[in-house]
């Protein structure tokens, strides 16, 4: 739990607590005294006035609070950055997907194919995935969910979107069933972009501290769902879903960068050096330019994968901590 | 080597003190080989040929083999007691197609399972014939805290052969897809479920491998788990991969007015007769993804559970038995509204009757794809009524924040039947009168 550059960030501690550890990423810990459940943190070598707070007693009544400086306002102008982005990127989603539609409705399933590769990847490349996370609620498991937790698994009628297709085209060859399942996701898409991205992201504290767990989450549900091969419908494509969650990971690093690096000077440049070598090992699993079924690979390929991709969640695990929870304060018990 | 035996001497104290100076021999003929001298001990026999100490079990504690548990009761046992440390969770479909066969199956897992908690010599078959038991347990088997306890899923009712079907408790279905299941198909369902419970790993697999070669031809094993509970870090409830507390907050069934009203079908249920003294078993096998869970800060932890991580206590209390009261927390203030403790038992008169009991063990199972370790919790839960009781509790918890570190994968629904009278009951004889 740190502020941006020059902004102090408070702490909360149950009763009988008198001081805190902290730890710094640069710096050598720190013990800081606790004064009515209370205690501040200052960035070394930095000083501020403290934040906004609530005092609590154990009923959950307010005792006493103090208004003041909002310390995720540094996060607010990278995050603003990054709607805009996301309402381009939804364009471009759209446009494919209706692409995808001309391929199944002209009966050409290589093409469809390679259409719903190019949407899936752009859908992606946003990182909010099956919206499990996500700003997108349901309307992302709407559309790019799998069919686990569906009552009659893939049969189920709330089955749809990306991987629905994905089992029509790949599994079952069913361009019948493709057409109709592409007409849903067109629907489901058109829904998404009229809603105000301010709904989906918005710029509040909750708000924030929800988005800046994008970058490690985004590759956490690489690692749980697509490396495992679970959320693969039959397409074999889930190396090039990693090329595209890496390039979302990419974007929000860069965008967080300017906050981050004054707190933790090497993390952004440590990840984004791992990051690459997510990218270098998924590369080298290509066959003649086509991709393998992480299922498919060879051991030591895929464990190069799994190793890269595990050292940069390694490394991008303390983004939120860093910028908006109590994570890292001891002791808190 | 040499590093492990000496770890091995602290770790035994006075047991192994007497094999300390054979065990500190190699080190000095280890020097002599470098030299490239000859043993100082080699006069006559050849130490290359001669052997070492013998390498004994390493127990921490050799006083804690369990004594027996009463097989015959009113209930089964391994449901109300303590669990053991070590268990196995054995799902079976059975393949005996006639009511007589089935019968003849459930007397002789009845057999097995009276002989083996009880415990005693094998019997001698004699060299006409592979002996009676494994002798994984030694030549007199040790009782060892072991139960053996009997659900019947809604399949088994439901097979034509048996003709049981307006036999089946009335709650009882086959465990269907919650909206962050992901149930897989070669893990879930079963027409039997064993839970075997035991104070060592090897007791209850013993008991396992026994049960499954005297029922051979009637019932297949169609998947099956091991799990384990924790020892006291530092002391208390055992902690779960989550390095939290779990089962911290159980009803207390030991008083019979609880038990009664949240444990047991008894005759003011509305349930077939036969099932008075049964209870509703649901077994989950929840994967738990340990490796996201460490890279989460302990505060977003401690808010998804509502319990400090080091204690066990509640957020914004002291002592793990301080219960907090919620409804001077409308907000969620001190303890998060979406909490996994504070969905699941929201301490109001309107959920009192939704509680459950639960009896979990960790499980730990080899790697996924990813490399990622397999582990989790064999979820077990025993109520009066499925659908008032669990239904009603996982239903609060969708959604739950910490869905996104656990997976159920598996598991089903299972009516644990009664208790076993006497010498001359069986499992489930009430089903067949």
């Amino acid at each position: 739990m740190l502020g941006t550059k020059a902004t102090p960030v408070f702490g909360l501690a149950p009763d009988g607590v008198t001081s805190v550890t902290v730890r710094f990423l640069d710096h050598p810990p720190r013990t800081i005294k606790v004064r009515h459940n209370f205690y501040e943190i200052v960035a070394p070598s930095l000083a501020a006035t403290p934040c906004g707070v609530e005092w609590l007693d154990v009923s959950g009544n307010v005792k006493r609070s103090i208004a003041g400086c909002n310390y995720q306002l540094a996060e607010l102008g990278p995050m603003d950055n990054y709607r805009v982005d996301v309402v381009h990127e939804l364009i471009t989603v759209r446009t494919d997907v209706n692409t995808l539609a001309a391929a199944i409705n002209a009966g050409n399933l290589a093409e469809a194919e390679s259409d719903w590769l190019t949407a899936h990847l752009e859908w992606l490349d946003i990182g909010q995935d099956d919206g499990a996370y996500g700003a997108f609620g349901e309307l992302g498991g709407e559309i790019d969910g799998t069919a686990a937790g569906l009552v009659g698994g893939t049969a189920s009628p709330q089955f749809t979107g990306f991987h629905k297709i994905e089992l029509d085209l790949w599994t079952d060859g069913n361009l019948a069933a493709a057409a109709a399942d592409t007409a849903t996701l067109q629907q489901l898409v058109k829904t998404l972009i009229a809603i105000p991205i301010g709904t989906e992201l918005p710029g509040t504290g909750a708000g924030i501290a929800n988005w800046v767990l994008r970058p490690h989450e985004v590759l956490e549900d690489a690692m749980r769902d697509t490396l495992t091969g679970d959320d693969d419908y039959g397409s074999g494509t889930g190396l090039a879903s990693i090329t595209a969650d890496v390039s979302a990971v990419t974007q929000m690093l860069d965008l967080l960068a300017p906050v981050l690096d004054p707190l933790a000077p090497h993390l952004v440049a440590r990840a984004s050096g791992q990051l690459n070598a997510v990218l270098a090992a998924v590369y080298e699993t290509q066959s003649n330019g086509t991709w393998v079924a992480v299922s498919d690979l060879p051991t030591l390929a895929r464990e190069r994968v799994d190793a890269a991709v595990g050292a940069a969640l390694e490394s991008l695990a303390p983004i939120p901590d860093l910028l908006t929870s109590t994570g890292n304060v001891a002791p808190l018990t | 080597m040499g590093v492990d035996r000496r770890e091995f001497l602290s770790r035994t104290g006075a047991a192994a003190a007497g094999v300390a100076g054979a065990l500190g021999a190699p080190g000095v003929a280890e020097a002599a080989a470098k030299r490239g001298g000859k043993h100082p001990s080699a006069r006559g026999a050849d130490p290359l040929l001669a052997d070492g100490a013998l390498q004994t079990a390493v127990v921490s504690d050799p006083s804690a083999r369990l004594p027996a548990v009463p097989f015959h009761g009113r209930h089964q046992a391994g449901i109300t007691n303590a669990p053991p440390p070590a268990a196995c969770f054995a799902v079976f479909n059975v393949t005996a197609d006639s009511p007589g066969a089935l019968i003849g199956t459930l007397q002789t897992l009845t057999d097995r399972a009276r002989f083996l908690t009880h415990g005693g010599v094998p019997l001698a078959l004699g060299t006409a014939s592979p002996p009676s038991d494994s002798g994984t347990l030694g030549p007199d088997i040790p009782p060892d805290g072991l139960t053996v306890t009997v659900g019947l899923g809604a399949s088994l009712f439901e097979n034509p052969a048996f003709g049981l079907a307006d036999k089946k408790p009335n709650r009882l279905t086959e465990m269907t897809s919650f909206p962050n299941d992901n149930l897989q198909a070669d893990m879930t369902g079963g027409d039997i479920l064993l839970q075997i419970c035991a104070g060592q790993p090897d007791t209850a697999i013993h008991a396992l491998r026994d049960i499954a070669k005297h029922t051979r031809g009637g019932m297949q094993i169609a998947y099956r788990m091991d799990g384990f509970q924790a020892p006291e870090r530092p002391n208390g409830v055992p902690r779960n991969h989550f390095g939290h507390m779990d089962g911290i907050a159980n009803p207390n069934v030991a008083d019979p007015y609880v038990a009664d009203r949240l444990l047991w079908v008894t005759d003011k249920t509305d349930e077939p007769a036969w099932a008075r003294g049964g209870t509703y078993h649901v077994f989950r096998i929840i994967r738990m993804f340990i490796e996201f869970w460490d890279r989460v800060s302990l505060n977003e932890q401690q808010t998804m559970i509502g319990r400090y991580r080091a204690s066990g206590a509640m957020l914004g209390t002291k002592s793990v038995t301080d219960v907090l009261n919620f409804a001077k927390d409308p907000q969620g203030k001190i303890m998060p509204l979406t909490a996994h403790i504070r969905l699941s038992n929201p301490r109001t008169k309107a959920t009192e009757d939704s509680r459950i009991l639960r009896r979990g063990y960790n499980y730990d199972d080899g790697i996924d794809l990813a490399g990622n370790l397999n582990m989790g919790l064999l979820f077990n839960c025993f109520q009066q009524d499925l659908l008032r009781q669990f239904v009603a509790n996982q239903t609060r918890l969708i959604g739950e924040p910490m869905v996104d570190y656990i997976s159920p994968v598996g598991g089903g629904y299972f009516f644990d039947v009664p208790g076993i009278k006497d010498a001359s009951d069986w499992y489930a004889r009430g089903l067949f009168e």
